[in-house]
């Protein structure tokens, strides 16, 4: 993890990190495996239109010129609508601060979307690894859900297709049981956690006449 | 047919010029965002835009000799 963490570290996104002493935990982005099957479907409609538009030029026209035209702009198209894809992808990311953890959205020229959420404002977080299919299990490709607050009506952050889920799922829960556990956080951890276990050890104890904890 | 040829040939290179124009400003958004998200620009997408670009400035300027030519 700290091999990916540390390029990140204060040299990118610093027009994000906007509170005082904010520091770059994670900085995510989808896969690349993601871009296969747009990447596919977008070549067997290329090749589909040149040769649909060559058979037409061939045997309607009895030209080249119609087929050679039509190739550039197909070629063009394409060639647009991938770099849109590979842009598009390159300011999709997700980004977790000290402070906050955030989902950047932007496409140049068309929209712009960020989705945060303040950790100051989080009681606690969950956080769970998930990795569906045959083709992600073998990249190690999956998703990471965060879920903030559960026991209050809760937020769900997702962290999707990112390569290594279970290490970054690790990695967050370390850092993030830093920064959102409250000042008095071993009081408020143990009062949280050992209450029902001490109240169930003393109705067993009743019951059975055993010890308690 | 002439006029239909020259017509086509026509609407041909303003979709072409098109294309070129909205590369151009396809690559100026995009070199604004990064400097706006301060994120260094990866050379793969660099090179990607500028090809993005200069694949249609060229395809038009071959379409256009071409159109003149004919005529």
């Amino acid at each position: 993890m700290k091999d990916r963490q540390d390029p990140y570290v204060s040299k990118r996104v610093k027009s994000l990190l906007t509170f005082p002493g904010e520091q770059l935990i994670l900085l995510e982005r989808e896969h690349w495996s993601v871009l296969i099957i747009p990447v596919l479907l977008l070549t067997f409609l290329y090749f589909f239109f040149v040769i649909v538009s060559t058979v037409i030029s061939m045997y309607f026209f009895n030209t080249v010129g119609y087929a050679l035209a039509s190739g550039i702009l197909f070629t063009l198209i394409a060639t647009t609508i991938l770099t849109k894809m590979l842009v598009d992808w390159y300011f999709h990311m997700y980004i977790i601060t000290n402070k906050k953890v955030l989902e950047v959205l932007y496409s140049p020229l068309f929209s712009d979307q960020i989705n945060d959420v303040l950790l100051s404002q989080v009681k606690c977080a969950e956080i769970d690894a998930k990795i569906d299919g045959i083709i992600k299990q073998f990249l190690d490709v999956g998703d990471v859900v965060i879920e903030f607050d559960k026991l209050a009506p809760h937020e769900e952050f997702t962290i999707r297709n990112v390569k290594f889920p279970r290490k970054i799922s690790m990695f967050l829960a370390d850092k993030l049981s830093e920064v959102t556990r409250p000042d008095d956080s071993d009081s408020y951890y143990l009062e949280r956690f050992r209450r029902p276990l001490r109240q169930a050890s003393y109705i067993n104890s009743g019951m059975e006449g055993g010890g308690t904890l | 047919m002439r006029e239909l040829e020259i017509g086509i040939g026509l609407l041909y290179i303003i979709v072409l010029s098109s294309i070129m124009l909205y590369g151009m400003v396809y690559k100026k958004a995009v070199r604004e965002a990064i400097k706006k998200m301060g994120i260094p620009v990866h050379t793969g997408i660099d090179s990607m835009l500028t090809t993005g670009i200069l694949l249609p400035f060229f395809a038009t300027l071959i379409s256009l000799s071409i159109f003149v030519i004919i005529m």
